[in-house]
């Protein structure tokens, strides 16, 4: 099985399950009472947001490594990173703002939490239009991966922002220095959410990893 | 970098005196600390600007592309910078400027020493 | 008690943006994976004529 089916496997599982998690969020999670059914978009949101940000580091880390040790594989997997880490940024981005209206009477919010999701976004987006503009793919490779690195290095500030600064925003319940706070049956299913969008984080770069590996390599036979 | 860093402290000198003046706004009590706000910040922008700057040279669409990968870079020290400056300007109490003021020294630190390790790679053939 | 927000549409809403996200980005990553059909290699080249 090559790699790219393997990736669409892998991705077909999540999906399937991914509407799995649907179904027990929506029928067989409890409402918030303060909140309302619109509360349950945090299923979806979070762990996006979550693979937002681990994304970008992964991309540092795998630019860092090309760095030292040159092997084109590492910068296939920051591409690819990349390119999925977008996708959820965007998820992010949507469904924040859907869960924003009814919650907050705003769809948006300059606060420090949004905004630097929105600059996490710009991050995504700047990385991947540099990679389209520069014709030498070392090139290519080794300024993605300074760009990287300076995107992974942003992070713990986007991160731990949210704590200097009185926000609109939710403070983190789960992802806190001190236990989760979230209740039994509601914790199972953001659990259950969050590791499916690690099971479509995964089959999502595995399969543009070897799309980009299956292109270069193509690209060495033509040119051999 | 240093070159850079002169520079743009000397346009800020200028401007931060024709903005006391044209917007007469007394600055002159809390001078020390705005300066020392005020360099931090350009510090962290001067690192990632240049960084960068030496990136988009051998890039297509250049003179776009900065200002794209720059803006996410920019915009928190900037935020930080503006949060501590109003805090100044309206004498509030230095425990209310602590946390923009930590976070702008760390992002100085952290992107000083990137772009002085990561510069070699970007000019390297 | 303070009845509980009516915002279901919302809810629903965010769901269906977010389903829809991740089919488009899993069509897209299926068409980009489809391998090209491989021709036939070109014939070997004619010998050249003697001189």
């Amino acid at each position: 099985m090559s790699l790219v089916q393997k990736g669409r496997g892998i991705t077909l599982v999540g999906l399937a399950l991914l509407g799995g998690v649907y179904v027990r969020a929506l029928a067989f999670t409890p409402v918030e009472r303060l909140q309302g059914p619109a509360q349950k978009i945090y299923y979806l949101h979070v762990p996006a947001a979550i693979w937002t940000e681990t994304a970008i580091i992964m991309v540092g880390l795998a630019g860092a490594f090309y760095l030292f040790l040159g092997d084109r594989r590492l910068d296939l997997f920051a591409q690819a990173s990349a390119e999925v880490g977008t996708v959820f940024a965007t998820i992010v981005l949507t469904t924040g703002p859907i869960w924003g209206k009814p919650i907050w009477g705003t769809w948006w919010t300059w606060d420090a939490r949004l905004t630097s999701m929105l600059l996490l976004f710009f991050l995504y987006l700047g990385y991947l239009l540099m990679r389209g503009a520069v014709r030498d793919p070392a090139l290519a490779a080794r300024y993605g991966a300074v760009l990287g690195i300076c995107g992974a290095c942003l992070v713990p500030f986007i991160h731990f922002s949210v704590y200097f600064f009185p926000t609109l925003h939710p403070q983190p319940i789960v992802l806190k220095p001190s236990t989760p706070s979230l209740p039994g049956s509601m914790l199972t299913t953001f659990l259950s959410s969050f590791a499916v969008f690690t099971l479509l984080y995964v089959g999502f770069v595995t399969q543009r990893y070897a799309i980009g590996r299956e292109k270069e390599l193509g690209e060495a036979g033509s040119h051999a | 970098m240093a070159a850079n860093l002169v520079f743009v402290a000397a346009v800020e000198t200028i401007g931060l005196f024709l903005f006391a003046v044209l917007f007469d706004v007394p600055i002159w009590h809390v001078l020390g600390a705005l300066v020392g706000v005020i360099a931090l910040a350009t510090l962290g922008f001067i690192a990632v600007g240049t960084l960068f700057s030496a990136m988009v040279l051998r890039t297509r669409f250049a003179e776009l592309m900065l200002p794209v990968l720059l803006l996410p870079f920019l915009m928190l020290p900037l935020r930080w910078a503006v949060q501590a400056t109003s805090a100044l300007l309206a004498a509030r109490p230095l425990s209310e400027m602590m946390g923009s003021l930590k976070l702008l020294a760390a992002y100085d630190i952290v992107f000083v020493t990137l772009a002085t390790l990561l510069f070699p790679s970007i000019v390297e053939e | 008690m303070p009845e509980v927000p009516q915002n279901a549409a919302y809810m629903v809403a965010a769901y269906v943006v977010a389903a829809v996200i991740l089919l488009l980005y899993t069509v897209t990553l299926w068409l980009r994976g489809q391998k090209p059909p491989r021709f036939p290699p070109p014939p070997p080249a004619a010998r050249p004529p003697r001189s």
